[in-house]
């Protein structure tokens, strides 16, 4: 995480270290109940012949935090990343072969979109996108979702302020509807 | 243990009541703009690292309920830059709290025995009355307001604060100031985020104008378009501090011997006053100034005026001093 903040709240420490120590406790427990949470999420991806083993589970863990410190964000409660297995165990593209290296690439797309969008779209609604276009568009290629959903949400993003701002309403609905939203803020799926 | 309702309340009055004598803030050993954090410096004994633990634990939960809040309960993550708006907001909002106490030991007391939740929300309450109160300095300050084409000062007290009362966050930006303030002030406000900062530089803008308004209107106006063709410029392209130059001017009048709130100087006034100057030392300047305000402060009902302009003694003496000894006194002169 960059070092830019100048308040110092014991001596010696930068207030992001204090603001990291701060979260400690919590993102431990965090830790903790991610890797609960990962080994719940079998539980519905098993009547889809899926499954993670210990040791995916905990790549995934070390994938998840590795992201998050990457892309500069600060997760605060249970993490995102059951919500995305629960969603792509249904995807017709991700067989046990390959599921638990699916995911680990999804976790990257999932926060580098979801610094691109601002916080203009929640989890749930990223994660529908991300699962439309992966599943409609983009063939199950993760390569190709990254471009499609990243561009696609920098898009949805400023279609959204163009459309919050009623001097510049001339959004084109069709790019609109490509990212994978339709003008309700609905996904198309 | 945890402070009552009772108790809080009346810290917050006696808080409240710092208004305009509190320029205040100076009462107090911890660093005004990261207060909370200072507290635990200046008692290091008290703050063991068990207590800090307990409190950085309560603060890591409260900003996680905090962030949760702000992304409507809708995501999991925030981006650094929110972390740290929100951190800083809430370490804030725990300043404003314990800063109205006016005492290290009590505030240090209180970050020792409260939750440091019920100490944001309380320092959330503070800000929401200090915002409300502004309202009201506001309707004071629209009054008193010196009618000088002079653009900073207008636009500062104006523009700025409309701007400031529209945009300002108390709850997750509670430490950022949403304008641009550029307007100088005669003591520059000691703490410099959010509310604090704002509530006490317009607090001081309005002493500062009644002091101002102690003056004639047509001197004030003949004041600063002289002072605007010494420097070749506009009169409301004058970046200068109103109140500064009608206290210098004022200030000089007396010491000269001419009648309490004239502005009026001219050359004879001013060579006739270094020259009575000349001799002295500093310490012999400081007594001159402060019988020259005190003869002034004997019209000036509002002791909060006469309190602020006699923090301006020292630094006035010093000039002066200075001055006479180069042969410029930094006035108009009226010819």
């Amino acid at each position: 995480m960059s070092i830019r903040f100048q308040h110092i709240f014991f001596k010696g420490e930068n207030f992001m270290d204090f603001l990291q120590n701060a979260l400690s406790v919590i993102q431990q427990s965090a830790q903790n109940n991610l890797t609960k949470s990962l080994c719940q999420t079998n539980k519905t991806s098993e009547k889809y012949g899926l499954t993670l083993s210990e040791k995916d589970i905990q790549t995934l863990c070390e994938c998840r935090n590795n992201v998050v410190r990457n892309e500069k964000r600060v997760e605060f409660k249970s993490s995102a990343v059951p919500l995305i297995i629960e969603k792509f165990c249904a995807s017709t593209y991700i067989t046990q072969e390959n599921y638990a290296e699916t995911i680990e690439a999804l976790i990257p797309v999932f926060f580098a979109a979801k610094s691109e969008c601002e916080g203009k779209l929640t989890d749930g609604e990223l994660i529908d996108i991300m699962f439309y276009t992966f599943e409609k568009r983009c063939g199950g290629d993760i390569e190709f979702l990254e471009s499609r959903v990243v561009d696609g949400v920098c898009r949805a993003v400023r279609l959204s302020e163009q459309y919050d701002d009623p001097d510049s309403r001339d959004y084109d609905k069709d790019s609109y509807s490509d990212s994978g939203i339709d003008e309700s803020g609905e996904t198309n799926d | 243990m945890i402070r009552t309702a009772t108790a809080i309340a009346a810290l917050m009055k006696a808080g409240k009541q710092m208004t305009e004598n509190n320029l205040i803030l100076r009462r107090i050993n911890g660093d005004v703009n990261n207060y909370t954090a200072s507290l635990m410096d200046i008692f290091p004994e008290k703050f063991t690292p068990e207590v800090r633990s307990r409190i950085m634990s309560q603060l890591g939960a409260l900003f996680c309920e905090t962030a949760d809040r702000y992304v409507m309960r809708a995501s999991s993550s925030v981006s650094d830059e929110e972390a740290e708006r929100i951190m800083s907001s809430l370490m804030f909002k725990s300043d404003v709290f314990l800063l109205a106490m006016r005492s290290d030991m009590l505030a240090a007391q209180t970050l020792l025995s409260a939750d440091f939740a019920e100490i944001c929300e309380n320092g959330g309450k503070a800000i929401l009355e200090y915002y409300n109160e502004l309202k009201s300095v506001y309707r004071v300050l629209k009054k008193n307001s010196v009618m000088l084409p002079v653009y900073f000062y207008r636009h500062t007290s104006e523009d700025c604060f409309r701007e400031f009362m529209r945009l300002y966050d108390a709850k997750y930006s509670s430490h950022l100031i949403p304008t641009m303030i550029d307007y100088p002030l005669l003591f520059e406000p000691a703490c410099q985020k959010g509310i604090l900062y704002i509530r006490e530089y317009y607090t001081s803008l309005k002493l500062e104008n009644d002091y101002c308004n102690l003056f004639e209107f047509k001197e004030l106006r003949t004041l600063f378009t002289l002072l605007s063709r010494q420097y070749h410029c506009h009169c409301s392209d004058l970046y200068t501090n109103i109140c500064e130059t009608v206290l210098w001017q004022s200030v000089c009048a007396v010491l000269a011997d001419k009648p309490v709130f004239t502005l009026y100087m001219n050359k004879a006034d001013a060579d006739g006053l270094i020259r009575k100057l000349a001799p002295f030392g500093l310490e012999q300047y400081r007594s001159f100034i402060r019988d020259a305000m005190g003869k002034i402060s004997l019209s000036i009902s509002n002791p909060a005026v006469v309190a602020y302009v006699r923090r301006y003694t020292d630094t006035m003496a010093l000039s002066l001093f200075e001055r006479v000894k180069n042969n410029s006194l930094p006035i108009v002169i009226f010819e």
